[in-house]
């Protein structure tokens, strides 16, 4: 069924969302912030496909739990992205930034003095724009940040007019609209010395599934990074931000993961790769469920 | 806005809170903090960075609204009643108002003094405070329990200035340590 346009506008991931979020950046006072953010979190908790898809997922995180103690804790997955986006909107409205604490300072450090380019692989946890953001003021290299495309074309045109004024020169977003380009373009920036991240974590439409395991489940996740990986001869750094509390985020580097042909089928190459990047988002999601982003099911069936 | 690296004593700044209150505390707590060194953390000077004061005001002004809008109902329904009404309304009583004042009070006085600018936050929050002030001075003349409550938050608002009062005749020392954390 085809909603008119007007309506798509107050569909939940419809503009008209993301433009009162910035509204309320700029009008409601801070010390209002968690009243305010506890209220909305709630409404939200309304949207049917998105709880059941967080709590379906945390059945496989937390496999031993009751029904009612996975739906508070998909109210705290709720608050938490509300508080993440929140900071976003500040951050493009206001260049207000967090606190930031690093845990792996020393494969983030060798991430920066590399002297080929690099994947910084991530997942739908904290937020893209505040972190390039912490990379920006670091200002060692272009940092390309690969992102998928919004659902509703209105709320794609917002997202690329706030980013086309918030980010600096050090950072470079690049919409995940054209597979095949895109994957020429970030060969060519991997060749020249540049930072591509993407996000690991869903696959969506129109990127190659590669079959791994998320939490004993059978799960797809992105091919993509990792042919990039071996086809550049980069490593790939596993980087996840992890809200800490108010305005407070955890920048989390993991060990580079090394993409080589070494056998005659690429799948066998790329398996250990994936299976290790598996292992690494199964451990930061285990002690930080209530940060993963994961509206849709992971495993299963009601995979989107 | 400025960026101190690797200094966790950083976190007491008073110039990141926002109430006298809480700035006066993260100057008691400056003045007690040992250098650390070895730790790899950067930390925002903003005014309203303090997690503490942030979700203790926004859970006062909650809890003030549910007492007060209690004491409303309380005339027209019993009042087991009127604490669930009032719980559920709080939250958007403490919020909508700003509906009206961002869309349409405060543009329409941008248009008439020709000043530029969308961010309402600065405006929105005195004239938050001033309801939450006026209601307590209406509330404390009321012979009902409530005038309790509204005596505590008239309380705070007193201790608030004298926490301001205070951090103006440290102002040079709070500077003096600020600038040692490289602020």
């Amino acid at each position: 069924m085809t909603r008119p346009a007007w309506w798509r506008r107050f569909l939940v991931r419809g503009v008209f969302w993301r433009q009162g979020l910035h509204w309320a950046v700029l009008n409601v006072p801070v010390w209002l912030e968690p009243l305010v953010i506890a209220f909305w979190s709630a409404f939200f908790l309304l949207w049917g496909p998105g709880r059941r898809g967080v709590m379906y997922n945390l059945r496989a995180i937390k496999p031993r739990s009751f029904a009612l103690t996975n739906f508070f804790r998909t109210y705290n997955v709720f608050w938490n992205y509300a508080w993440t986006i929140t900071d976003n909107a500040r951050l493009q409205e206001l260049r207000t930034v967090p606190d930031w604490e690093f845990a792996g300072w020393e494969h983030f450090e060798r991430l920066q003095s590399l002297e080929t380019g690099a994947i910084m692989l991530t997942a739908h946890m904290g937020s893209y724009d505040l972190g390039a953001q912490l990379f920006g003021e670091m200002k060692t290299r272009t940092l390309i940040t690969v992102r998928a495309p919004e659902i509703d074309p209105q709320t794609q045109q917002f997202e690329e007019n706030l980013h086309g004024r918030t980010v600096g020169e050090a950072v470079n977003v690049s919409f995940n609209t054209r597979a095949n380009d895109l994957a020429f373009d970030l060969l060519e920036a991997a060749g020249r010395g540049d930072i591509i991240a993407i996000q690991g974590d869903r696959v969506t439409a129109g990127v190659s599934p590669f079959r791994s395991t998320l939490f004993g489940k059978p799960a797809d996740l992105p091919a993509g990074p990792f042919a990039l990986a071996m086809a550049a001869r980069i490593p790939i750094f596993p980087l996840f931000i992890v809200r800490r509390g108010r305005r407070r985020y955890q920048l989390i580097t993991c060990a580079p993961i090394f993409v080589e042909r070494r056998s005659r089928t690429r799948d066998e190459d790329l398996r250990g790769a994936v299976d290790q990047w598996a292992s690494e988002l199964e451990t930061v999601i285990g002690r930080a469920w209530n940060q993963w982003f994961m509206f849709e099911p992971f495993y299963g069936d009601q995979r989107a | 806005m400025r960026m101190i690296h690797d200094c966790p004593e950083a976190q007491w700044l008073p110039s990141r809170s926002h109430f006298a209150i809480f700035r006066l505390a993260s100057y008691i707590r400056l003045l007690t903090a040992s250098p650390s060194k070895g730790v790899r953390m950067a930390l925002a000077v903003d005014r309203d960075q303090n997690a503490l004061e942030n979700l203790s005001i926004s859970a006062l002004i909650f809890v003030v609204t549910v007492a007060y809008l209690t004491a409303l109902l309380a005339q027209w329904v019993p009042w087991p009643a009127a604490v669930v009404l009032a719980t559920a309304l709080a939250p958007a009583a403490d919020h909508i108002p700003f509906f009206f004042t961002g869309l349409l009070a405060l543009p329409l006085w941008r248009r008439i003094t020709g000043r530029p600018g969308e961010n309402n936050v600065a405006a929105n929050s005195a004239g938050a405070m001033t309801v939450v002030l006026a209601a307590s001075l209406w509330f404390v003349s009321r012979p009902e329990p409530i005038r309790i409550v509204a005596a505590a938050m008239l309380a705070l608002f007193a201790l608030n200035a004298a926490a301001a009062v205070l951090m103006w005749l440290v102002q040079a020392r709070v500077r003096e340590l600020e600038a040692r954390c490289g602020a």
